[in-house]
């Protein structure tokens, strides 16, 4: 049992840095007319100023647009909705949101954020997971310890 | 199902923190070596569960199975629900620190009456499983919807309306939650019953 803890502990420990620093990027977009709006903001509600957001050709790979964030983490670009694209929103730091845009109109209302949402998810339950692991892991010591 | 934070007055938010402490301490004293790691799962699959959002007409409403954690980690279940509302609320802004204590109170008051109820009852199989599953789901979200509308109503008579609102809002998952408790310890009971019959 001491051993199986100590491994758990061991493999929640080379876990964790890289997954407690990926603190969440959401980028929300949606048309009005041909007109694409987006808002950026990290996990905690605090907008992501002044950062570049890049809008790709699905197919191509090539930049169709480019802009920056307002200071209440907004932007808007005019595009041509017809063909597929991925608006990359990159908050420095190695933070960032994409949305992806599949050239129908099936998807424009709502707007579909399940992408996003689940880039930004994964790397948080991985965290939750780990320092749960560790904080029973912990406890297990501590107890044991007591015990002795 | 979590509380957020600038709603309650301090007496509840303190009464909260106050009780959630009292049944940590006692699950801390009780908990033993080999239950460790089963209340880290159980602690695991309540901090995933809420992140599983099931669509209901307009809105969408979020798995608890706090039942299915009281059944099976007993007094402990204050230390792992405990835990998993402290990462949902670090990780993903659910709910918040200063609410940390009375939404603890909330998902675990309720999981530890499911577990004395319903625990003598699946050991001396007074009870079919199925049965006992979804009575266990359904009641602990019924009393943690409760305790959630006494929670908000403790904020003035303007949270009357909303507190009634949650509690009609969770029938559903009622529901839903007594249903997927039936199939987890059907599945248990199936792999390794004498983790729910002592």
């Amino acid at each position: 049992m001491k051993r199986f803890f100590l491994l758990f502990i061991g493999v929640s420990v080379l876990l964790t840095p890289a997954t407690l620093s990926a603190h969440g990027v959401r980028l929300f977009c949606w048309f009005e007319g041909e007109t694409l709006h987006g808002e950026g903001y990290f996990a905690g509600g605090d907008p992501v100023k002044n950062s570049k957001v890049s809008v790709i050709d699905s197919a191509e790979k090539n930049v169709l647009a480019e802009t920056r964030t307002s200071e209440s983490g907004t932007f808007t670009i005019s595009l041509d909705t017809s063909i597929p694209f991925q608006v990359i929103l990159d908050a420095g730091q190695g933070h960032r949101a994409s949305w992806t845009w599949n050239g129908t109109r099936e998807k424009e209302k709502p707007p579909d954020h399940r992408e996003t949402e689940s880039e930004n998810t994964l790397p948080a339950i991985a965290a939750g997971l780990a320092v749960i692991a560790l904080l029973f892991g912990f406890l297990y010591l501590w107890k044991r310890g007591h015990a002795a | 199902m979590h509380i957020s934070e600038g709603i309650l007055p301090l007496t509840t938010l303190g009464a909260g923190y106050a009780i959630s402490a009292l049944g940590v301490g006692v699950g801390l004293k009780n908990i033993r070596d080999d239950e460790m790691v089963r209340t880290a799962l159980l602690s695991s699959t309540f901090f995933v569960a809420s992140l599983i959002h099931i669509p209901i007409g307009p809105t969408s409403i979020h798995l608890v199975l706090n039942g299915f954690v009281g059944l099976l980690a007993g007094w402990s279940c204050f230390i792992a629900i405990g835990i998993a509302l402290l990462l949902q609320a670090l990780l993903f802004q659910f709910g918040g620190i200063t609410t940390l204590g009375i939404n603890t109170l909330v998902m675990s008051l309720p999981a530890l009456v499911c577990f004395l109820i319903f625990s003598p009852l699946l050991s001396g199989k007074k009870l079919p499983v199925a049965m006992t599953g979804f009575l266990c789901g359904f009641t602990s979200v019924f009393l943690s919807a409760l305790l959630l509308s006494l929670s908000l109503a403790t904020a003035g008579e303007s949270f009357f309306p909303a507190a009634r609102l949650v509690f009609a809002a969770n029938t559903p998952l009622m529901l839903i939650d007594g249903l997927i408790t039936t199939l987890a310890l059907q599945f248990i009971m199936k792999v390794k019953p004498e983790m729910l019959v002592s």
